[in-house]
C-alpha cells in the first residue's frame, strides 16, 4: 500500500521534473557539453558575447582573442565542461542561507558536541554500517548500469561485512580483501543513459541537487532497507539523524573550508556539486 | 614438459607486465609535480616549523615551493576565461596577485594541522604540450582523496595551471564564481570583491 502511494508520489515528480529535463536535452536549450577546446572565433568575432548570459555560467572555457595552440587544453572526450541552468535561483539561494543557518546554529554544534563523547574508531564504525545497509541501491544501480564487476563487488563486500565485519562495522572487504564500495546511485544510473540532470534544485535541508539527482533520490528510497522496516516514521526520521550527525562529525571543517575558499559560496557549491556529479556518472 | 614451465611463468609475467610500465609512467612532469609535493610535506612534517611564531614562516617557505611549480597567470587566464583578453596589463597582474593571494590564504590555513598521510602517484599522461599527473593523498586515517595536476610545458618545463580535487577542477569552479559576478555586475566590482576577500581573513 505504501509503495503504491509513494510510486505515485515519484510519478508525479517525474511528471513535473520532466520538462527540464527534456529542455536540457533538446536542441534549443542548453548547448550540450562544451569540450575544452578554445573556440577563439567566437570570442573574437562578437566582442559582445564575451560575457555569458546567466544559465551558461560554466560554458566559458574557452580563452579569448589567441591563437588557438596557446590556449588549447589537455584534452580528452570524456573532459567536457558541466553546464547546468538555475532557473530558481533566488529560491535557491534562500535556501542555501537557510542551509547554512542549520549547519552552523544545529549540525555542527550537535555533532561536535557528539564527537567530544563518541570516540572516532566508533563514529567510523557507525558510518561503515549505515553504508553496509545502502548496499541494495549499489548493487541494483550497478546491475542497471550493466556494471556486474561493480554489482560483484558490492555483494562480496556485503557478505564479508555482514558477516566477518560483525554487521558492518568493521570493512574488512576493504581492509582484509581490498574490495573497495562501488558508489553507485539512480541518479548515476539515469544520467548514464543520457538523460541530462536538468536544473539546479538546492533542497532545504537535503542540500543541493538537480532534477536528474531528485528523481534518483527518490528512487534509491524506494531500496533504503528503513522504507521496508516496520517503524514509527520519527524513528526513521531519527534513524536518517544519527546518521547525519555521525558523518558530520567525522568531516567538521570541510564545509568551512570549502565556504571560505569561495567569492560566491552558492555558485561554488553549486559548481562542486554538478562536477562532481558529472565525475561520478562517468566514472 | 616445456608448455607447463611456461604455465608457470605466466603468472610472473604478467605481473612483470604491469609492473613495468609504472615505472616507465613516471615521466617529467610526474617529477616536477613530485619534486614540489616532497619539500612541501618536508615543510609541513617539520616540528620547528610548527609552532605559531613561525606561521609566517613556514607559509613563505610552502608559497615559494608552490610558486615555482604553479603557473598562476595560466591559472587566471582559465578563471576569467573570455574576459582575460579584454583586460589590459596591468588589471592582468593585480588580478593574478588577487588570485594567488585567494588560493594562499585559503590553503594555508591548513598547513600547521598537518597529522600524517602521504601522496601515491599514480598515472602520467602526457599529449603534446599538455599532460596530467593522477596522485592521491591517504590521509593517517586512511581516507583517499583523488587528486589530478593538469599541466603544461612552458619553456621547457612542466607548469601546473589546473588542479582537479574529487574530479572537481579548481579553475573551473572559480570561472563560474566570477562569470557569475561578471554577468550580474562588472570587472571593477569582481576586483572589489576578490580585495575584500583576500583582506578580511
Amino acid at each position: 500500500m505504501k509503495t503504491i502511494r509513494l510510486l505515485i508520489v515519484l510519478s508525479i515528480c517525474c511528471l513535473i521534473l520532466s520538462p527540464g529535463l527534456l529542455w536540457a536535452e533538446g536542441p534549443d536549450g542548453i548547448p550540450p557539453a562544451q569540450s575544452m577546446q578554445p573556440d577563439a572565433q567566437a570570442a573574437e568575432g562578437t566582442p559582445a558575447q564575451g560575457v555569458e548570459s546567466g544559465s551558461q555560467v560554466a560554458g566559458g572555457d574557452s580563452i579569448s582573442s589567441e591563437p588557438d595552440d596557446e590556449y588549447s587544453d589537455y584534452s580528452e572526450s570524456e573532459e567536457s565542461q558541466p553546464i547546468i541552468s538555475d532557473p530558481f535561483e533566488p529560491v535557491n539561494r534562500a535556501f542555501f542561507v537557510f542551509n547554512d543557518k542549520l549547519y552552523f546554529w544545529v549540525l555542527k554544534p550537535v555533532s561536535r558536541g557528539y564527537r567530544a563523547i563518541a570516540p572516532s574508531p566508533i563514529r567510523v564504525g557507525i558510518k561503515n554500517f549505515f553504508s553496509n545497509l545502502g548496499f541494495p541501491i549499489r548493487f541494483v544501480n550497478c546491475l542497471l548500469q550493466a556494471k556486474f564487476t561493480g554489482a560483484g563487488n558490492e555483494f562480496e563486500r556485503f557478505f564479508i561485512n555482514s558477516t566477518l565485519g560483525l554487521g558492518g562495522f568493521i570493512d574488512m572487504a576493504e581492509r582484509e580483501f581490498k574490495v573497495k564500495a562501488v558508489d553507485e546511485d539512480f541518479g548515476q544510473t539515469l544520467g548514464r543513459y543520457g538523460l541530462g540532470q536538468g536544473f539546479y534544485i538546492n533542497w532545504p535541508i537535503l542540500g543541493p541537487s538537480s532534477a536528474l539527482d531528485t528523481i534518483g533520490l527518490a528512487g534509491d528510497y524506494l531500496l533504503e532497507p528503513t522504507y521496508y522496516a516496520d517503524i514509527d516514521t520519527k524513528y526513521k526520521v531519527g534513524i536518517k539523524g544519527v546518521k547525519t550527525i555521525n558523518n558530520t562529525s567525522l568531516s567538521l571543517g570541510d564545509y568551512e573550508t570549502l565556504k571560505d575558499s569561495a567569492l560566491d559560496p552558492y555558485i561554488a557549491f553549486r559548481d562542486f556539486y554538478i562536477q562532481y556529479r558529472q565525475k561520478k556518472i562517468k566514472e | 614438459m616445456s608448455l607447463k614451465y611456461i604455465k608457470r611463468l605466466l603468472p610472473f609475467l604478467s605481473i612483470l607486465l604491469m609492473v613495468v610500465p609504472s615505472f616507465v609512467m613516471a615521466g617529467e612532469a610526474t617529477d616536477r609535480v613530485k619534486t614540489v609535493s616532497d619539500k612541501i610535506f618536508s615543510i609541513i612534517s617539520d616540528k620547528t616549523l610548527q609552532t605559531p611564531e613561525m606561521k609566517a614562516k613556514r607559509e613563505q617557505m610552502i608559497m615559494d615551493v608552490v610558486d615555482s611549480a604553479f603557473n598562476w597567470e595560466e591559472f587566471s587566464k582559465r578563471t576569467l576565461a573570455k574576459n582575460w583578453g579584454k583586460r589590459t596589463d596591468s588589471e592582468k597582474q593585480e588580478f593574478i596577485a588577487l588570485f594567488k593571494e585567494l588560493i594562499k590564504r585559503t590553503y594555508m590555513e591548513k598547513s600547521g594541522q598537518y597529522s600524517g598521510g602521504k601522496v601515491e602517484f599514480l598515472d602520467e599522461k602526457i599529449d603534446g604540450e599538455y599532460g596530467s599527473v593522477k596522485t592521491q593523498l591517504v590521509s593517517s586515517s586512511g581516507t583517499q582523496t583523488p587528486v589530478e595536476y593538469r599541466v603544461m610545458k612552458k619553456d621547457g618545463t612542466w607548469w601546473v595551471y589546473d588542479v582537479y580535487i574529487e574530479g572537481v577542477s579548481l579553475v573551473s569552479n572559480y570561472r563560474s564564481q566570477f562569470n557569475d559576478i561578471l554577468v550580474k555586475s562588472s570587472f571593477e566590482d569582481l576586483m572589489k570583491r576578490l580585495k575584500e576577500k583576500v583582506k578580511g581573513a
